[in-house]
């Protein structure tokens, strides 16, 4: 019971943090999407928080960590009286489910309090995390610095303790708070995903498709898996997908708080995958054909611009570049990176290894469920009757669906990209977990989808 | 204004057309049980489909089981340590706990490869040793490492079966196991 309270009000404290960070941005949406976005926010506020201290040089205590924790929070909320009507707005515009979403509410969150429970349970397992985070985190603890007498132990063969600190930071403050194997702040990145993916499907399609779009997301073997197995993938994923979402809405909305929202989500993600600064650099290529295509006023375009791909990049340059410097153990990342860039075999075999091995094949189901299958039926379908005979009548394409695309493409072929340029990015781990980032964006794109929406229009509110 | 008018239609939800006249009570009801019973019709297809099927009751359900079991069991560190890495956790714990407190901190254990447990029937996935130093506190080394002659005791099975963890002070024995631990591959 008292760790239910712990977990509980760790994830107030996030949501106050995150609170005073979307009111300054005037982040909108639904209510609920709007709690789990505060709460994720402040989590990674959380996770920037005994790395801080590291790099300050003060021990990583139980004490400065709250100090730390406790500052954050009332910096957050400065403008006070913004933070409050934001409140105020978020309860203000709660709705209560309606009887046809709780079937969906109830199978999807047992499956979550399945996967929330053994994230408690359970020890770290995952090789990939024990050999790396978990080990950090345990020794900082006990000795009250990153750079402890793991560092201290041969690691031939283990590149793991290379990887950003986010997750030490988070398994450390978990650990502080009562949890021995830390991971159960998990449970927090997992619900509110789940709460902020319904959230965005509601906003487009009707509640049942939504809560069946879920479905097929949380369904998902390997990516259930992980939402349980701490490593960094699943919560990369996560902000990911928001730095999508929010791009989209800057788009949509031409309000900068969202593209600076999109720029900080952008930061996270890189401070969870340090490869992520590559897809963010193909995401910018969307917001470049934006800016030419509505003649943005070059000024706007560096400002805007170089904040989207600015942030993310200070983020890989403070977390991996310094961190990994920072290391009493040499890590030559330049020689993690290909030599023959100008040899593209390994990137076209890459590519259809990632789609016969491992998306378009029985074991593709095995790793992400039909959700592949249920996305390219869908698209064709669009494809078929709606894009060409658009195209044929010289109608304007349809610019929500083209992005989501694009947006999907930045995976799709990114993520061959960056098996190209690091080849320790092998097929059947890393790639296999990168590609978690194609469904949420599947799911979302599906919400978009004209054959989708149409059946949504069908069904009665 | 124009904009946030815009922004708060859009956080509204599907696109309804609007009735001219507001629907009757019992219709409202009559939609909403129909509607539940095809979201409930949905999630009955759904896992009853081909892999979900198989998945939902290989994992959900077997989790469920585990669950259940685990909630009324012990629960201390140490049990769900070993109720999850189990082997594993158990022999590292179990070789660390047979060095004398006085040379914890100075022991650097060579360590075999999995081929040499499994040949002999032992099934023990040697750790890395960063993830024995995070069970354990103690540091071991794989003989193939270059710094494997820097080890001062050596774990092996003797002939009779049996675990042993030996002090080495003879440079000749310690590359003796060097070279026939490092016949095998180690496995990461």
């Amino acid at each position: 019971m008292t760790e239910i309270l712990t977990i509980i009000g760790l994830a107030a404290i996030q949501f106050i943090i995150g609170l005073g960070i979307l009111s300054c941005l005037n982040i909108r949406g639904k209510s609920f999407m709007r709690i789990a976005l505060c709460i994720l926010t402040g989590l990674m506020i959380f996770a920037i928080i005994p790395y801080f201290l590291q790099i300050i040089h003060l021990p990583i205590t139980a004490a400065n960590i709250a100090i730390l924790i406790t500052l954050a929070a009332v910096i957050a909320n400065s403008q006070f009286k913004k933070s409050w009507r934001y409140l105020k707005d978020i309860i203000a515009n709660i709705k209560l489910p309606k009887l046809y979403e709780i079937p969906f509410f109830l199978i999807i969150g047992f499956i979550f309090l399945m996967g929330a429970w053994r994230c408690y349970y359970e020890a770290p397992v995952s090789r990939d995390l024990t050999s790396g985070s978990e080990a950090i985190a345990e020794y900082t603890v006990k000795e009250n610095t990153m750079i402890n007498s793991v560092f201290t132990v041969n690691m031939d063969e283990n590149n793991n303790i290379f990887k950003p600190p986010s997750v030490t930071s988070l398994q450390v403050i978990y650990k502080y708070a009562g949890f021995p194997f830390g991971q159960v702040w998990l449970i927090n990145v997992v619900l509110c995903f789940l709460v902020f993916m319904y959230g965005v499907l509601t906003e487009k399609i009707h509640p049942i498709l939504a809560g069946t779009l879920l479905l097929f997301l949380i369904a998902a073997p390997e990516f259930y898996a992980y939402s349980f197995m701490v490593l960094f993938d699943y919560t990369n994923t996560v902000f990911y997908t928001i730095t999508c979402y929010f791009l989209y809405k800057f788009f949509t909305e031409k309000t900068a708080n969202n593209l600076i929202f999109a720029s900080i989500m952008g930061g996270f993600a890189t401070y969870l995958r340090s490869e992520t600064p590559i897809l963010i650099g193909l995401l910018s290529l969307i917001l470049l054909a934006y800016f030419i295509r509505k003649k943005t006023p070059f000024i706007t375009m560096l400002w805007q611009g170089g904040l989207f791909l600015g942030v993310p990049f200070i983020f890989y340059f403070v977390t991996s570049y310094y961190y990994i410097h920072s290391l009493p153990i040499a890590y030559p990342v330049s020689d993690q990176i290909n030599k023959k860039l100008g040899d593209l075999g390994p990137l076209w075999d890459r590519f259809s290894d990632i789609n016969s091995k491992l998306l378009f094949c029985d074991f593709g189901i095995t790793l992400y469920g039909y959700l592949i299958y249920l996305f390219t039926l869908f698209f064709i379908a669009d494809m078929i009757f709606f894009f060409i005979p658009d195209i044929k009548k010289r109608k304007a394409v349809n610019k929500p669906i083209v992005y989501w695309l694009l947006a999907i493409a930045t995976v799709y072929f990114g993520v061959a990209i960056i098996g190209f340029l690091l080849p320790l990015a092998d097929l059947f781990n890393t790639t296999k977990r990168e590609l978690f980032k194609l469904l949420p964006l599947l799911v979302i794109y599906l919400s978009f989808n004209r054959i989708v929406l149409a059946i949504s229009k069908w069904i009665p509110v | 204004m124009k904009q946030q008018k815009k922004i708060h239609n859009e956080t509204k939800g599907p696109a309804k057309s609007a009735p001219s006249q507001k629907p009757p009570v019992n219709y409202k009801i009559g939609v909403s049980l129909l509607l539940t019973f095809v979201s409930v019709l949905i999630v009955f297809v759904f896992f009853n489909m081909g892999n979900n099927s198989i998945w939902f009751n290989d994992r959900i359900v077997k989790y469920w089981d585990d669950y259940n079991d685990q909630s009324t069991d012990d629960m201390s560190i140490e049990h769900r340590r070993i109720y999850t890495d189990n082997m594993n956790y158990i022999m590292s714990e179990g070789i660390a706990k047979s060095i004398p407190p006085k040379f914890r901190d100075s022991a650097l254990i060579l360590m075999p490869s999995q081929k040499y447990f499994r040949d002999r029937r032992i099934n023990f996935h040697v750790p890395l040793p960063v993830v024995f130093y995070y069970y354990t506190g103690i540091k071991t080394i794989w003989a193939n490492s270059k710094d494997a002659p820097k080890a001062n005791m050596c774990f092996r099975i003797d002939n009779k079966g049996k675990a042993v963890l030996e002090k080495i002070t003879d440079t000749t024995r310690l590359r003796a196991f060097i070279i026939q631990f490092n016949t095998d591959t180690y496995q990461l």
